[in-house]
């Protein structure tokens, strides 16, 4: 069964974005490697984009070309979307639908789509918290749970220590970004922290 | 008469500061009564509802600019369209009669009560106290008209209008001390009685005149009239030019 | 620390300013504020009030609870307080008593507007947005100056994708504020996001006007290289030009606000080349 697997990093950030604007929804993108094969995919990176009205396009058309220049020079290619919603119970994919997708899904043929399962969220992680869908030709397909994957196995540590940290107040997203353009939505402070961590 | 004349210097601490002291302890206990008094205005929602419709109406017109026509004409038919339209729409004409309204009475009668009649309780006990002296000088020279306003109580027609008496100063004392009031009081206090005056129109909840269909007909006039430009045309040039 | 003047300092400032900071009343209210409630005067009513709004914001119950009592002992009866009542029941998604409460309380004074407010939460946090968007243009039809409602109503119209309702409410916000840059930007983003040439054109007005409005907008400069690079796709050569040349200003100033930071970005060229036309 092929997996899709996700770094420390990428988990980590998103779990806590999602922690950092717990009232609002958020979405980021998450970056693959360039060269991976079709069926197996691995995450290794997140980039956190917004948490203020997230529907809007004009700053996520900026975002994303800035991601897809930057790391198309490291090897990386932006495969996949993630998203949290903003109420508690609203937990499959219909509303997790966005622009962002469809254009991921124009340019690699197809998108992973990750929403993150509100109802598994809390400081002690236990278990992963998202579910992941690919979507393409407008049609949204659940993935089996069971081929989500975290590596290494002590990501799920790591996030709880980071939460209980409250770690989430030094992650940068795009909307931080544009309010302050010295901050920077790479994240390289916390990248650190998270690898020192593990 | 142009020689200064040498006033008293217990005038000083004898008339002149205690009718300062006098006019301000008043004013704070008017205060603290009418607090005592007055009862919480309560507020139609109708009228609230009319109050609300006015002030959008008033900031649609004064910044019409900013918006695109479009948007600027679908909200002007929305106020005033023939038959339901928010600023024509027909109400049941509102009897104004003041003497049998018996809130308004009791409202007016408060008012009267804790305003009116402390000035002229305290003035003419001033006027009776305090008579015959001069208080002040105003540092300007004034003609002789203004010799009726700041002379109360003295019948000197050789003294210079400069001159005030001591009613006359309780009077200045009265309107001057306002901004002490509010200082002191913070604003909104009911001593200040010249704020009173004015009518607020300003926020929420806002009671409206019994009868809105003058001021909605006013509003829908000056709607009418208005000739739409879209302010914002010259943004672009005007940015570009500000910064090069 | 014992710190209370700070804190109490701290309270009202995050009170005048309207902030959300939750998790930060509740810190102070654990480490000093619990324990020194007589030593808070006049403000001592307000502050269990804000308390209590933080504790329900952060799950907090006992907390809530706590403050509640207190005022209600202090103002038994009082609607104030019994808005606080339903908030509770809310956050313990109690929502039919939260309703119930609510509803009584509109019965008993007409014009409370908080309490409707309350409701219309209450409806989105059960996912009824449709219904939500009901109740809050029916308050509207009666607050209809009542800005922050507008606001509301923009941000649950954009969650239903309704841009052009969307931008409805935001003029109305312009037409309140209309020196706001904020609201310029954002009615720009709505039109942009609406998509078509027309309202692209407006779009860059807007964003133009956010920038007149403050230089330091970051998004409007952004928003005016996007909309310029769209409306110099046109056949007539005088736009065109018009457009390159605010394209070509627009990155200018892009870079200039990135050269200002302290510590440059890494990758920096990078990014912006993504932006050359």
């Amino acid at each position: 069964m092929s997996s899709i697997k996700f770094s420390a990093k990428a988990y980590c950030k998103i779990i806590l974005h999602a922690a950092k604007y717990p009232h609002c929804a958020i979405n980021g993108v998450l970056l693959a490697k360039s060269t991976s094969k079709k069926e197996d995919i691995e995450f290794v990176d997140a980039v956190p984009l917004f948490h203020i009205s997230i529907n809007l396009t004009p700053m996520a058309e900026i975002a994303l070309m800035q991601i897809d220049e930057l790391v198309s020079k490291k090897g990386l290619v932006i495969a996949g979307y993630y998203t949290a919603l903003e109420n508690l119970k609203d937990n499959n994919f219909e509303k997790a639908h966005h622009r962002i997708v469809d254009k991921i899904a124009a340019q690699n043929g197809s998108s992973y789509v990750v929403l993150v399962n509100n109802s598994k969220l809390s400081v002690y992680l236990d278990n992963v918290a998202l579910k992941v869908a690919q979507y393409s030709d407008g049609n949204m397909k659940p993935c089996d749970l069971h081929r989500v994957v975290l590596s290494p196995d002590t990501t799920l540590d790591t996030c709880s220590h980071l939460l209980e940290q409250e770690a989430y107040e030094e992650l940068v997203d795009f909307d931080n970004h544009l309010d302050n353009v010295s901050l920077d939505w790479i994240n390289i402070k916390l990248n650190e922290k998270i690898e020192n961590i593990l | 008469m142009t020689a200064d004349l040498i006033v008293d210097p217990q005038i000083r601490f004898w008339v002149f500061l205690p009718i300062v002291v006098i006019t301000f302890l008043v004013g704070i206990l008017r205060h603290y009564i009418s607090i005592l008094l007055t009862t919480q205005k309560k507020v139609e929602i109708q009228q609230l509802q009319d109050s609300q419709i006015i002030l959008r109406a008033r900031l649609l017109r004064e910044n019409s600019k900013y918006i695109p026509k479009s948007s600027f004409l679908i909200r002007r038919f929305a106020f005033n369209k023939e038959e339901d339209g928010y600023l024509t729409q027909k109400r049941p004409p509102v009897t104004q009669n003041m003497m049998t309204d018996p809130a308004m009475m009791s409202d007016m009668l408060k008012g009267n009560l804790t305003n009116v009649l402390p000035m002229i309780i305290v003035g003419g006990w001033i006027n009776w106290v305090f008579s015959g002296f001069i208080t002040t000088k105003v540092p300007f020279p004034l003609t002789l008209r203004f010799k009726s306003m700041l002379q109360r109580g003295i019948e000197l027609s050789h003294l210079d209008a400069s001159w005030v008496s001591s009613a006359s100063w309780y009077f200045l004392n009265v309107f001057g001390l306002r901004s002490i009031y509010a200082l002191v009081l913070g604003e909104n206090n009911a001593a200040d009685q010249s704020r009173q005056m004015q009518d607020q129109m300003s926020g929420a909840a806002m009671a409206m005149p019994p009868d809105p269909k003058v001021a909605f007909k006013a509003e829908w006039e000056a709607l009418e009239i208005i000739d739409h430009q879209f302010g914002l045309t010259d943004a672009e040039n005007d940015v570009v030019s500000a910064n090069n | 620390m014992f710190n209370l003047k700070d804190d109490i300092e701290s309270l009202r400032l995050w009170r005048e300013n309207i902030d959300r900071k939750s998790r930060e009343i509740i810190k102070l209210w654990q480490s000093t504020i619990e324990d020194n409630l007589e030593n808070l005067g006049n403000e001592k009513f307000v502050v269990l009030e804000q308390a209590c709004v933080a504790a329900l914001d952060t799950y907090e119950l006992n907390v809530a609870k706590r403050c509640i009592q207190l005022l209600n002992s202090a103002f038994p009866n009082s609607i104030r307080v019994r808005t606080l009542e339903a908030m509770w029941f809310e956050v313990d998604e109690k929502y039919e008593e939260a309703m119930h409460i609510l509803e009584n309380i509109i019965k008993q004074d007409s014009t409370n507007s908080a309490a409707r407010k309350r409701k219309i939460a209450i409806l989105k946090a059960q996912g009824k947005s449709i219904e939500a968007i009901k109740e809050l243009t029916d308050y509207l039809k009666i607050y209809m100056a009542d800005i922050e409602a507008w606001q509301e109503l923009s941000e649950l119209y954009l969650n239903e994708n309704e841009f052009n309702k969307a931008a409805f409410c935001v003029e109305e916000l312009i037409i309140h504020n209309p020196h706001n840059h904020l609201l310029h930007q954002r009615y720009a983003d709505i039109k942009y996001s609406q998509g078509g040439q027309e309202n692209i054109e407006i779009a860059k007005n807007y964003y133009c006007q956010a920038l007149k409005l403050n230089p330091n907008n970051i998004r409007a400069l952004y928003g005016v290289y996007l909309t310029g690079t769209h409306t110099s796709i046109t056949k007539n050569a005088q736009k065109k030009k018009d457009s390159s040349k605010l394209v070509e200003w627009s990155v200018k100033e892009i870079e200039k606000r990135y050269s200002k930071v302290s510590s440059p970005l890494s990758d920096l060229e990078e990014r912006l080349a993504a932006l050359e036309v």
